[in-house]
């Protein structure tokens, strides 16, 4: 067994020496045997490998400094969560299935790193690479492995780089120096001799940064929001700016939708998709009228199709909660109701898809993606009259909107009283959503700070709404699924009078809720709420 | 979090063995494990190829001014960790002796590996002493491998009365559990067939069904200085051991 031309450290002393960054990858171009000949390490067989990148859609893994790497080959079949700053393994998996959600996650090593980090979502492949690798093994006097280096040959896959523009593959090696645990001072040597004997060059770029396919970035979620407008933009690029980056993340989605992985993706389309449609009902003098004819029931009619579908997610996500509700059901005596939810969700699923996979929906996408991409230059539709407002800037646009949505707000909930019927809060909070989404579409014209406890106290009214409304569905859904499960011979009455009595644990909290109403709003409403909303629509100044 | 400590009142009975490769089978089933080497003569550490060195001795691991992680190595099984062996821990009786709550302080010490291992292995030297009392307070499972001779087994019951309170100086409440293996078992010799038949009716459910036999393989991970399945995977001594991982692992599925 080779020795490492370092000295080995003092292992249970692993103490650094060298402060400041170390790289744990770098570009070679020597080949395995030579690099191990110049660290005096040993280089095993090469090997090759598929590659694939598993984390949450939303990068949770990744904001955790995590990366799981999953290698399928013939010699090989291997799961390694690492660390993404140096590629240390805090645990390997030899063959065996790869788990996709929490619930999944077998006791051990699995559920202690993961459980607590992917909470609704699932793990899906996030990037993937073809791999020649070979490991060489750098051991100290004893023949005990002080550090590893990683010697790979990447190849390109056919679905790298989908969605965006990406630099082809570098034809060299990456090498990447793993360190052992208390050897943390070789590691550092021997990083600064790879650099200054062996000719490699470190490389700052995590792998996954150049294997993320899907047109993923690691750590930015696909999902969330990322929309900067600058002051004095027209009102129509910005809204045209607006609507295409919601389009974006609904395409990045869209995908994901078919197979379900979890039920975020579902949601975040959702929740753009409304967006949309918010952005489109303030958009009057802006946009063409025609296309606003067009446009917002055509979205309101794809938001349509999904609100079963999710109403069933929300059920399935929440139903271990509605069993610890109801403490004094017997074990087993939900499971009809979870299995009529199940085949709702079955049937709603396929209903969804059959439309997402229809000509009459690609058509609308396509149609959809012209009228978005109609905004500049010599694209800009002429004029028809209809668009007063369209070369107005966007911040006096945004603030006038801002303004009225708020005002309507205050007025329809100052007049929620006792005796208003439910339909009243549910319009209220459709209102909230509408103010809300301005904030969040026009958000990067103002500053962060003020904006953030101007929706602070939003989301607070947003959510005893929401909760309001939730348990009014949920109760009726209830009682709709009990007159079904009441038709199926075999269901017993155990099972029904469950059914009734977690729909009266919703009919309870939504009395709380109400109850909790007025104190909500008037926080929502209070004079220094008020003046600060007024207070960063006049000062404006982009984030703070 | 489970911990096991490989223990015996004897030496050279093969603690050392099991617990490197009981450690090993559960590093390579994908569980993480910590091997803590407390005997000072530090065969494990030996085996694992690493020096038998702790920054601060056992006096900065009994004071808690280094914690058991700090002083983790990995070593060459994936997956598998060690805490070294110091030639120190001969004082580490002492060294209890002169902390308040001495019995507790090596619970405390482990207890916070639970959010990085799966598996804590103690490899114990061979004694009764306050280090015993320690070790007994800190364990789930206490793993004792017996010679199949007379005096074994007699070793067995003076353990069993210590570790239920028969003896004055043992543990007031039992929190572990104890499971005997046969080692060095030479099943041609008729007084080792007639114990292994024995002392599971003396005593149901206490012994484990593996046995380890006497092979000269087993001498042999003192020169490849590694555990047996990564130098002999197909011998009966390492099915042996692999068998004994799966009876443990059939018994606490879930750490």
């Amino acid at each position: 067994m080779g020795r490492a031309h370092t000295q080995p450290a003092d292992p249970p002393e692993g103490a650094s020496t060298k402060p400041g960054p170390v790289a744990f990858t770098f570009i070679a171009t020597a080949s395995a045997a030579k690099l191990a000949a110049r660290v005096g390490g040993r280089a095993g067989r090469p090997f090759e490998v598929e590659r694939t990148w598993l984390d949450t859609f939303d990068w949770r893994l990744w904001n955790q400094g995590l990366a799981l790497e999953v290698d399928r080959g013939p010699a090989l079949n291997s799961a390694t969560l690492r660390s993404t700053g140096d590629h240390r393994v805090h645990w390997v998996q030899r063959d065996g299935e790869v788990p996709v959600c929490a619930e999944d996650l077998p006791p051990g090593p699995w559920r202690r790193s993961l459980a607590g980090v992917l909470g609704i979502r699932a793990l899906v492949p996030v990037g993937s690479e073809q791999v020649q690798k070979t490991e060489i093994v750098c051991a100290d006097g004893e023949g005990k492995t002080v550090a590893t280096l990683m010697w790979e040959r990447v190849g390109s896959r056919p679905d790298q780089g989908q969605g965006r523009e990406r630099p082809a593959p570098r034809p060299v090696a990456r090498v990447r120096l793993i360190p052992a645990r208390g050897y943390d001072r070789t590691a550092r040597e021997l990083a600064a001799l790879l650099v200054e004997h062996a000719g490699l060059v470190p490389e700052t770029a995590h792998p996954l940064e150049q294997a993320a396919t899907h047109g993923l970035r690691p750590g930015q979620d696909p999902g969330k929001l990322r929309l900067v407008l600058a002051p004095g933009m027209r009102a129509d690029d910005a809204l045209r700016h607006m609507l295409s980056t919601l389009f974006a993340v609904m395409g990045a989605n869209e995908p994901w939708l078919a197979s379900a992985p979890d039920t975020e993706f579902l949601h975040d389309y959702r929740v753009a998709l409304r967006r949309s449609r918010s952005v489109l009902k303030q958009a009057r003098g802006i946009l063409p009228q025609e296309a606003l004819d067009e446009w917002r029931p055509a979205l309101r009619d794809l938001q349509v199709r999904t609100n079963a579908h999710r109403d069933l997610d929300v059920f399935l996500l929440e139903f271990d909660g509605y069993r610890a509700a109801v403490p004094q059901v017997g074990e087993g005596d939900l499971e009809p109701l979870r299995n009529l939810l199940l085949r709702h969700r079955r049937v709603e699923h396929a209903a969804l898809m059959s439309y997402l996979d229809s000509e009459e929906h690609r058509s609308l996408l396509a149609r959809y993606r012209a009228f978005l991409s109609s905004r500049a230059g010599q694209d800009r539709p002429v004029s028809d009259g209809s668009t007063p407002d369209e070369t107005r800037p966007v911040d006096a646009v945004a603030a006038g909107r801002i303004r009225r949505a708020h005002r309507r707000l205050l007025r329809s909930g100052a007049a929620i009283g006792d005796a208003s019927p439910a339909e009243a809060l549910h319009e209220l909070r459709i209102s909230g959503k509408e103010l809300r989404y301005l904030l969040e579409l026009y958000g990067s014209l103002y500053d962060r700070a003020v904006l953030g406890g101007v929706v602070r106290e939003l989301k607070a009214l947003q959510d005893n709404l929401g909760e309001f409304q939730d348990c009014e569905i949920h109760a009726q859904r209830l009682h709709e699924y009990a007159s079904e499960l009441r038709a199926t011979a075999d269901v017993p009455t155990s099972s029904l009078m469950a059914v009734a009595l977690v729909a009266q644990v919703f009919i309870d909290r939504q009395a709380q809720a109400r109850a909790a109403f007025a104190g909500r709003f008037t926080a929502f409403a209070s004079r220094h709420n008020v003046r600060l909303l007024d207070r960063m629509l006049t000062k404006g100044g982009g984030p703070g | 979090m489970k911990v096991l400590a490989t223990y015996s009142i004897k030496g050279g009975v093969g603690k050392t063995s099991a617990a490197v490769n009981l450690a090993a089978s559960a590093a390579l089933a994908g569980w993480n494990v910590l091997v803590w080497d407390l005997d000072p003569q530090g065969a494990a550490t030996y085996l694992f190829r690493t020096k038998a060195k702790v920054k601060g001795g056992s006096r900065a691991l009994v004071s808690q001014r280094r914690s058991l992680l700090d002083a983790a190595v990995a070593t060459n099984v994936a997956n598998l960790d060690l805490v070294p062996a110091d030639f120190r821990y001969r004082h580490l009786d002492l060294q209890l002796h002169d902390t308040k709550g001495s019995t507790r302080v090596l619970a405390e010490l482990i207890q916070p590996l639970a959010g990085s291992y799966d598996w804590v292995v103690l490899d114990c030297a061979p004694s009764i002493s306050l280090v015993t009392e320690g070790v007994l307070e800190a364990v789930d499972i206490l793993l004792v491998p017996v010679i199949p001779s007379a005096l074994s087994v007699r070793t067995v019951d003076q353990l069993l009365a210590f570790v239920d309170g028969a003896h004055p100086d043992g543990p007031q409440l039992r929190r572990f559990e104890v499971v005997v293996f046969f080692s060095m078992v030479d099943g041609r010799r008729r007084l080792h067939r007639e114990v292994l038949a024995e002392l599971p009716e003396r005593h149901p459910g206490l012994v484990a069904l593996a046995s380890v036999p006497m092979a000269s393989i087993v001498e042999r991970m003192g020169v490849e200085r590694a555990p047996i399945g990564s130098f002999a995977s197909g011998t009966k001594a390492a099915l042996a051991y692999a068998q004994l991982w799966e009876e443990l692992q059939g018994r606490w599925p879930d750490p």
